[in-house]
């Protein structure tokens, strides 16, 4: 009898301190970490209705996902770079509009080629300033080696939390997208890219010769 | 090849690169800091030949590369194409190896003896059961070794049929064919390093085809983002998967309240500036 109050009231102290423990993980509804996560299962899910989706459904979930995870604002004039200064206030909207549309396309058109995948938060690389960059890998099925990509979450002081930027494998999406733009924007100004934006969203995206060839 | 006529390969290739000169981008003027940065950062001094070779190299991906890897992927099954990638990288082994204890990596070069070893005895070569235990392959090659001891990547260079390397990744993949001990193995019988060449080839691109299709088809600039990517794969593989510092990006608007309002930017000069640090 004894033995079964004290284990009780072990069990009860345990509660206790997990309760302390446990409480200001609620208290801060949010960490970067689990931000990450929450992001990638979104992710995931998507990838998992492919059977029973077209492309555009998909995109139009892969858009909403976007807006509310990534800092599209501060991203589209990154990868301006120093040509950002050279635009009216109205030419930048319109980049900015044009913009969402083109890295939803992009990063659909990409992202769709995973399919069901597990997406896992390993831990946190780096604080810098108010970014936290978070490691998280994508197991593959069929016994390839994991995708490992890195997030980078710039938190407000108010504590939103956005994405800025995505490594893959150590590639940064951010960094590839500016030295892209640049070399376009070098050649043919800033309309020469927003021309060229404009046709990749036009360009037919539904047929795949190398998956329809095979698979 | 005696190594006299592999030398005189050579020499004759860095007089091809060296040809086309004539056809230099102009570098900014020097009263422009940002332009001559962005000219750094791209360090491509032969672009439009560069551009022109790569023209070429699509043209002979879409006829003859691209064709042989998706006829790799039709007809042989994955279980053998999975057979046929081991078996390169346990032939690749010693190179890896020899460049692991030239970067004084002794740990890494630990992993690819054991892995090999194991895969060996387990595996025979084609079964890869050293990554189940935990040994995991990494690559390395004598470029990386060169970045590891200091030396510049120097000007980026596009070469007909093997594709985007570096003045420094090229005279690495030089020094790897010394390196590899199968090229004095079977110097008389030249046909097997010839085979390897096109397995590997097939292997590489067959294992590419979606990803490559897909950044074609997204890119405003596919010359550009090739260049880009190629340049960060070579900078990752050379820290071994460890992230660079992450450069700075200024917030778009205000950070200090949830509010959100798009038209408020950051003052342009500003972002600007620490956009091209």
């Amino acid at each position: 009898m004894t033995r079964v109050l004290s284990a009780l009231a072990r069990g009860a102290g345990a509660v206790l301190l997990l309760g302390f423990i446990a409480a200001p993980g609620f208290a801060r509804a949010e960490t970067p970490e689990s931000f990450v996560q929450t992001l990638g299962n979104r992710a995931i899910e998507i990838l998992q209705t492919k059977e029973e989706t077209t492309f555009s459904e998909r995109e139009q979930k892969f858009r909403t996902l976007l807006l509310d995870g990534f800092d599209m604002l501060t991203i589209s004039q990154f990868v301006l770079g120093r040509y950002a200064r050279t635009l009216s206030e109205q030419e930048l909207k319109d980049y900015q509009t044009l913009f969402i549309d083109f890295v939803v396309r992009v990063y659909a058109v990409r992202f769709d080629a995973y399919s069901g995948e597990t997406f896992k938060v390993d831990r946190v690389l780096d604080r810098v300033d108010n970014d936290v960059i978070i490691r998280a890998l994508i197991e593959r099925i069929g016994g390839q080696p994991p995708v490992r990509t890195d997030w980078r979450v710039r938190v407000s002081d108010s504590g939103t939390m956005k994405i800025i930027d995505v490594y893959v494998e150590g590639i940064s999406m951010l960094n590839t997208q500016r030295q892209e733009f640049a070399a376009v924007i070098e050649q043919r100004g800033i309309q020469g890219l927003m021309d060229e934006m404009h046709a990749r969203l036009a360009q037919d995206i539904s047929q795949s010769d190398a998956q329809t060839a095979v698979q | 090849m005696s190594s006299a006529k592999r030398l005189a390969l050579g020499l004759g290739l860095a007089a091809f690169l060296a040809v086309p000169l004539s056809s230099c981008a102009t570098p900014p003027p020097e009263d422009d800091p940002e332009a001559l940065a962005a000219y750094e950062e791209t360090n491509d001094p032969l672009e439009p030949f560069n551009r022109a070779v790569f023209e070429f190299n699509r043209y002979f991906d879409s006829f003859v590369l691209k064709p042989i890897a998706v006829g790799y992927r039709t007809i042989v099954p994955e279980f053998f194409r999975e057979r046929v990638h081991t078996g390169l990288q346990t032939a690749a082994a010693p190179v890896v190896f020899a460049n692991d204890l030239l970067q004084g990596k002794l740990e890494r070069a630990g992993i690819t003896f054991g892995r090999t070893l194991v895969n060996l005895v387990l595996g025979a070569g084609i079964f890869d059961a050293a990554t189940d235990i935990g040994l995991e392959y990494h690559d390395e090659d004598f470029g990386q070794t060169l970045a590891v001891w200091g030396v510049d990547e120097g000007a980026y260079l596009m070469v007909p049929v093997i594709g985007p390397t570096t003045l420094r990744d090229g005279a690495g993949m030089v020094a790897d064919i010394f390196i590899d001990p199968w090229t004095y193995i079977f110097d008389t019988d030249k046909e097997v390093l010839y085979a390897r060449a096109g397995l590997t080839a097939a292997d590489t691109r067959e294992r590419n085809l979606e990803t490559i299709e897909n950044l074609e088809k997204t890119s405003v600039d596919f010359y550009a983002a090739i260049r880009s990517l190629y340049r960060q794969h070579r900078d990752d593989a050379i820290r071994d998967g460890e992230l660079p510092p992450v450069p700075p990006v200024p917030g778009a608007r205000p950070s200090v309240s949830g509010d959100v309002n798009p038209e408020l930017g950051p003052a342009p000069e500003e972002m600007a500036a620490s956009a091209d640090d």
